[in-house]
C-alpha cells in the first residue's frame, strides 16, 4: 500500500504532499507539467476525483497553475514556496507536538534540547 | 446528466418493504459504492435499476427511461452477480464469444487478456467453477463489456485478496481509459473505498447517506481516553457510537463538524483524536443498538 | 420508432442465435425420438384395415411417417414447455433482453425446431419405405411413391407452431406478470405471431 488509508490525513492530502515532495526533490521541475488526475489515479490505484482534489489543493495554494487545454504546470518558485510553507506549518506543528508530549512526560526544556542534539548526532553518524 | 434517478421508490413484498421511499440521483461516469448490511435492500435496488424487478411504487428512471422490460436500458447496462447462468453446453471461451455481440462496446482483446491472466481453462463449463473463480470470470464479463452502466452485486465474493486487488486495479484502469457509470455493492468497503468516488449507504431500504467517499472519511472522529473527560467534550452532541473498552475509558464517535474547534483543547486534556474509517462509520450508522453485540454478553 | 423496431429485431436475432447454439442437445434427443418412433412404425405399422367378403379377405397395413410425426410433435411440445421454464429463461439474464425479444427469439427457435422436425420426420417416412423395400416380402408391398410428401412437411411445421402458441397461452394462466425474480413473464407479446395466430384461431376460436 503506497498510501496510508488509516491515517488522519485524507488521501487527497497525502497526494498533495507527495506531489510537493516531488517538486522539492526536483523530480518535477518548475514550469514542467505535473501529473494529471488520471495519471495519479493509475499510479496509486485511486479514484481520479480523489487525485483531482489533491491537485486542486496545490492549485489553490498557487503551487501549480492550469494552462487551458494542456493541464497543470508547476509554478515558478514553487520549490521555495513549499520549503517556506513546510518550515512554518509542518515543522512548527511538529515542534508544538514535541513540546506538548515532553510536557506530558515531564521532560524539562534542557533535557529536551539535549535529546534533540543527540538525535542530530545520531543522524550525522548514520550518514557517514 | 443523471444516469439513475428515482423518487419515492418503493419495493414491497407483501408487508415487507425491501426499498422504502428511496430518492436518489446517480450522475454519469462515476464509480459509486453501494454499502449496507445484509437485507438493507442493496440487491433489490440494483435489480430494479437493471430492469429485472418492477417497482411497487414511485418513479425510477435509468437513462431517462423506465428500466423494467426496457430493451434500451438492457442494451446499455450489464448486471453482474453470482447467480448468472449460462447454457450447460457452453465452455468459458464460448460464453465470451457468444455474449460479445450483445454489448456494443465489448472488447474481445481485454476479455481474452484478463481470461488468460487469471489462468482459466478455456474448455471448462461455467457451472464447474469454484465460487471465487466464478466471481472472477463474471467480473471479466462485467469489465470487458464496457457497458455504459455497469452494475456489480458483490463481485468479489469468494475471491482471494490477491485476485481482489487485481480486480480493483483492472476495473479502475479500464474505467480511466473508457469512462462509464459503475455501481458496486460490497461488504469490503475498506478495500474498495480508494477506487470509489461516491458512497450510497442503505439502511432498511432507505438512504442513510449518499456522499463522496472523501467526505465520508472526514465525517466523524473518534475520541478516546478518560471517560469523564470525553463525556465533557461531547456533552449535548449526537453520539454516533460509544464503547467502554476499559475501566474508566471511553471511546466515542461524533461528527467532526461539531467538535473540530475544540481539537486542541481535547489533545491538551490528554485525550486522543482518531480517524474513523468509512467502513466503521457505516457500521455504526446502521447499527441496531448503540452498544453493539456486547449487549448480548452483558446479561449475566 | 422504426429504429426501435429494427433494434428489437436485431437483438431478437442475436438471442435466437445464442439460444440455437445453447440448445443443440435438443437435436440429439429429437433424432433419438425419431429413431424410436421409426422402429415402432416398422413393427406396428401406422394403420390397419381389413375387410372380408366371405371367400376373400384382404388386410391392409399402412406404413407412413405418421408415427414419427406424432413422436416429433411430442418432442416439440416438450421443448415448447421447456422454453417456458425458469431454468431455461435464466440463460437470458446476462444478455440484452426484454420480454418481447425473448419471446420472439423463442418463437424463432421453435420454428426452426419444427421445420427441422418436419423435414426429418418426413425423411424418416422415406427411410421407412426404403427399409421396407429392402427387407419385406416385395410381393406384398403396394408402394405409394418414395417422393417426400409435402403435406407431411406442412403438417409437421404448422402443428408445431400451433402447439407453441397453445403453450404460450397456457403459460399466461399459471404464471405471474412479475414473478418475484425475473420480469420475463409474458402477457401480450405473442399477439404478433402471424402464422400461429391464424392457425390457433382456426383451432381454438377467438383469442
Amino acid at each position: 500500500m503506497i498510501l496510508n488509508t488509516d491515517s488522519m490525513k485524507p488521501l487527497y492530502v497525502q497526494i498533495a504532499e507527495w506531489l510537493e515532495g516531488e517538486i522539492l526533490s526536483e523530480n518535477i521541475k518548475e514550469e514542467e507539467r505535473i501529473y494529471s488526475q488520471y495519471q495519479l489515479a493509475e499510479m496509486f490505484t485511486i479514484n481520479p476525483a480523489t487525485a483531482a482534489k489533491g491537485l486542486n489543493i496545490l492549485a489553490d495554494e498557487t503551487i501549480v497553475y492550469k494552462k487551458r487545454g494542456l493541464g497543470m504546470f508547476v509554478s515558478p518558485n514553487a520549490k521555495q514556496f513549499i520549503l517556506t510553507k513546510r518550515r512554518s506549518r509542518i515543522l512548527e506543528q511538529m515542534i508544538m507536538e514535541l513540546v506538548m508530549e515532553a510536557n506530558r512526560l515531564d521532560v524539562s526544556e534542557s533535557e529536551l534540547n539535549r535529546m534533540i542534539q543527540l538525535a542530530r548526532q545520531n543522524k550525522e553518524e548514520k550518514q557517514l | 446528466m443523471n444516469v439513475i434517478q428515482c423518487e419515492d421508490l418503493t419495493k414491497s413484498y407483501g408487508k415487507l418493504k425491501a426499498i422504502d421511499y428511496l430518492s436518489i440521483e446517480i450522475a454519469e461516469n462515476k464509480i459509486t459504492g453501494l454499502i449496507g448490511r445484509n437485507g438493507s435492500g442493496k440487491t433489490t435496488l440494483l435489480k430494479m435499476i437493471a430492469g429485472y424487478l418492477k417497482p411497487t411504487y414511485g418513479e425510477l428512471k435509468v437513462f431517462s427511461e423506465k428500466p423494467f422490460n426496457s430493451l434500451f436500458v438492457s442494451e446499455n447496462s450489464i448486471f453482474i452477480d453470482d447467480a448468472m447462468t449460462f447454457p450447460d453446453s457452453f465452455t468459458l471461451t464460448d460464453i465470451l464469444t457468444e455474449v460479445a455481440p450483445f454489448y456494443a462496446n465489448w472488447s474481445s482483446s481485454l476479455a481474452k487478456g484478463l481470461f488468460d491472466y487469471f489462468s482459466f481453462n478455456p474448455k471448462q463449463p461455467h457451472s464447474n467453477l469454484s465460487k471465487g473463480s466464478r466471481s472472477t470470470f463474471n467480473s471479466i464479463l462485467g469489465i470487458a463489456s464496457r457497458s455504459p452502466l455497469t452494475i456489480m452485486d458483490e463481485p468479489t465474493t469468494g475471491m482471494d485478496s490477491g485476485v481482489r486487488k487485481d480486480f480493483y486495479r483492472a476495473l479502475l484502469r479500464d474505467y480511466l481509459e473508457y469512462p462509464r457509470t459503475i455501481i458496486l455493492s460490497s461488504h469490503l468497503l475498506s478495500e474498495l473505498e480508494e477506487i470509489l468516488e461516491d458512497i450510497l449507504l442503505l439502511d432498511n431500504g432507505t438512504k442513510r447517506l449518499h456522499l463522496p467517499v472523501m467526505e465520508l472519511k472526514e465525517l466523524a472522529v473518534g475520541i478516546r481516553g478518560n471517560a469523564q473527560a470525553v463525556l465533557s467534550f461531547v456533552e449535548g452532541k449526537e453520539i454516533i457510537y460509544q464503547e467502554n473498552f476499559a475501566k474508566g475509558s471511553l471511546y466515542v464517535v461524533v461528527r467532526r463538524k461539531l467538535i473540530q474547534h475544540q481539537f486542541e483543547q481535547i489533545r491538551l486534556s490528554g485525550l486522543e483524536i482518531l480517524p474513523v474509517s468509512a467502513d466503521d462509520l457505516c457500521v455504526y450508522l446502521t447499527a441496531k443498538t448503540k452498544g453493539g453485540i456486547d449487549d448480548v454478553f452483558k446479561r449475566g | 420508432m422504426s429504429s426501435k423496431e429494427a433494434n428489437l429485431l436485431s437483438i431478437s436475432l442475436k438471442q435466437y442465435f445464442y439460444k440455437l447454439k445453447a440448445n443443440t442437445g435438443l437435436l440429439n434427443r429429437l433424432i433419438i425420438t425419431q429413431i424410436f418412433a421409426l422402429f415402432l412404425s416398422l413393427v406396428g405399422g401406422s394403420g390397419m384395415r381389413s375387410s372380408s367378403n366371405g371367400e376373400l379377405s384382404v388386410s391392409l397395413k399402412t406404413y407412413s411417417a405418421s408415427t414419427v410425426i406424432f413422436f416429433s410433435l411430442l418432442w416439440i411440445v416438450i421443448v415448447a414447455i421447456f422454453l417456458t421454464t425458469k431454468q431455461y429463461k435464466k440463460i437470458e439474464i446476462p444478455l440484452v433482453v426484454n420480454r418481447l425479444s425473448g419471446s420472439l427469439s423463442d418463437v424463432g427457435l421453435l420454428m426452426t425446431a419444427s421445420v427441422f422436425a418436419g423435414i426429418t420426420s418426413s425423411l424418416a417416412g422415406v427411410f421407412l419405405r426404403v427399409i421396407m423395400y429392402f427387407t419385406f416380402d416385395r410381393s406384398k408391398l403396394v408402394i405409394n411413391g418414395f417422393v417426400l410428401p409435402l403435406s407431411d412437411l406442412w403438417l409437421g411445421f404448422n402443428s408445431c407452431d400451433f402447439i407453441h402458441d397453445l403453450n404460450l397461452r397456457a403459460g399466461l394462466f399459471y404464471r405471474d406478470v412479475d414473478s418475484s425474480e425475473y420480469g420475463f413473464r409474458n402477457i401480450s407479446s405473442h399477439r404478433n405471431f402471424g402464422n400461429s395466430k391464424s392457425l390457433s384461431r382456426f383451432f381454438l376460436g377467438s383469442c
